[in-house]
């Protein structure tokens, strides 16, 4: 099999991991973690409006990144040297955030979640990096 | 070769938009917001404090990823490629109901979530406009 096309799968895969992974992220860790301790007075109440916020909008960023992630699996395909830099931005920048608050945080497992995902794919690209040669046009 | 250089150029702005919205979040939002409650002593328990931080970083990654994922379809969009279309038509609903339903939910900060409303209304309207050109036979 083709470097390019171990990567195009391996980017499909995280990208669909990483969207299944906004069911707990919005329908468990939600409530647990944000509405709860709003309700029980554990952080004040305007602070609680920004906190659901963000919270929402990382869930809609990780069904965001995801379908990036598989979009981009088709030029990948391709062998495409654009797809291959935006492939590294996308997987790097998951694979740096569940690093780093693996690191800050070790109590927060859950977050290895991330590190996965993101070197689900980074690892291969970096590994075939030379099967992406194509530039498109 | 057809091409829509309307919409293409509106994911490019709304992108660069997103990306440079990223800026004042990281490093004017997380301090002010996340930082600063907890030295106040406005979030009683440290973990919440711990999953705020978390989450605001979380946000700040993804809202770069995302502005450079419209930069990155938006050639795709100019050449009328139909997937391109229904990745700028997700963000685009994505961006704009995340601004619109904060704006409703909570009107005091309509006036900072409307900026989202208003990012993801530059790609969603010409999406929606054009969207004979990518569903026609010049379409990819």
């Amino acid at each position: 099999m083709k470097g390019n096309i171990i990567v195009c799968w391996a980017a499909r895969l995280s990208g669909a991991l990483l969207i299944l992974s906004v069911i707990p992220h919005y329908f468990f860790a939600l409530p647990a973690r944000v509405l709860q301790p709003v309700a029980d007075g554990r952080l004040d109440a305007d602070l609680g409006k920004t906190y659901y916020a963000v919270w929402v909008f990382a869930s809609l960023a990780i069904v965001l990144t995801g379908a990036s992630l598989i979009y981009v699996s088709g030029d990948l395909k391709k062998g495409e040297t654009k797809s291959w830099w935006m492939t590294l931005l996308l997987s790097g920048g998951l694979t740096l955030y569940g690093a780093y608050i693996n690191l800050k945080y070790p109590e927060h497992t859950h977050n290895i979640a991330f590190l996965v995902f993101g070197l689900i794919t980074l690892v291969p690209l970096l590994v075939f990096f030379r099967a992406f040669r194509v530039i498109r046009g | 070769m057809k091409e829509n250089k309307i919409v293409c150029w509106c994911a490019r702005v709304s992108g660069i938009l997103l990306m440079l919205a990223t800026l004042p979040h990281y490093f004017l939002g997380l301090p002010e917001a996340v930082l600063r409650p907890i030295a106040d002593g406005r979030i009683t328990d440290p973990e919440v404090g711990n999953n705020f931080y978390v989450i605001w970083v979380f946000s700040s990654i993804t809202m770069f990823l995302t502005g450079a994922t419209l930069l990155f379809i938006s050639t795709d969009l100019r050449y009328l490629q139909r997937r391109s279309w229904k990745l700028a038509l997700l963000i685009g609903i994505g961006i704009t109901g995340f601004g619109l339903s904060t704006s409703v939910k909570f009107p005091e900060a309509a006036a900072h979530m409307s900026l989202f409303t208003l990012i993801g209304i530059i790609t969603l309207i010409p999406v929606l406009i054009f969207f004979r050109s990518y569903m026609g036979r010049d379409a990819t």
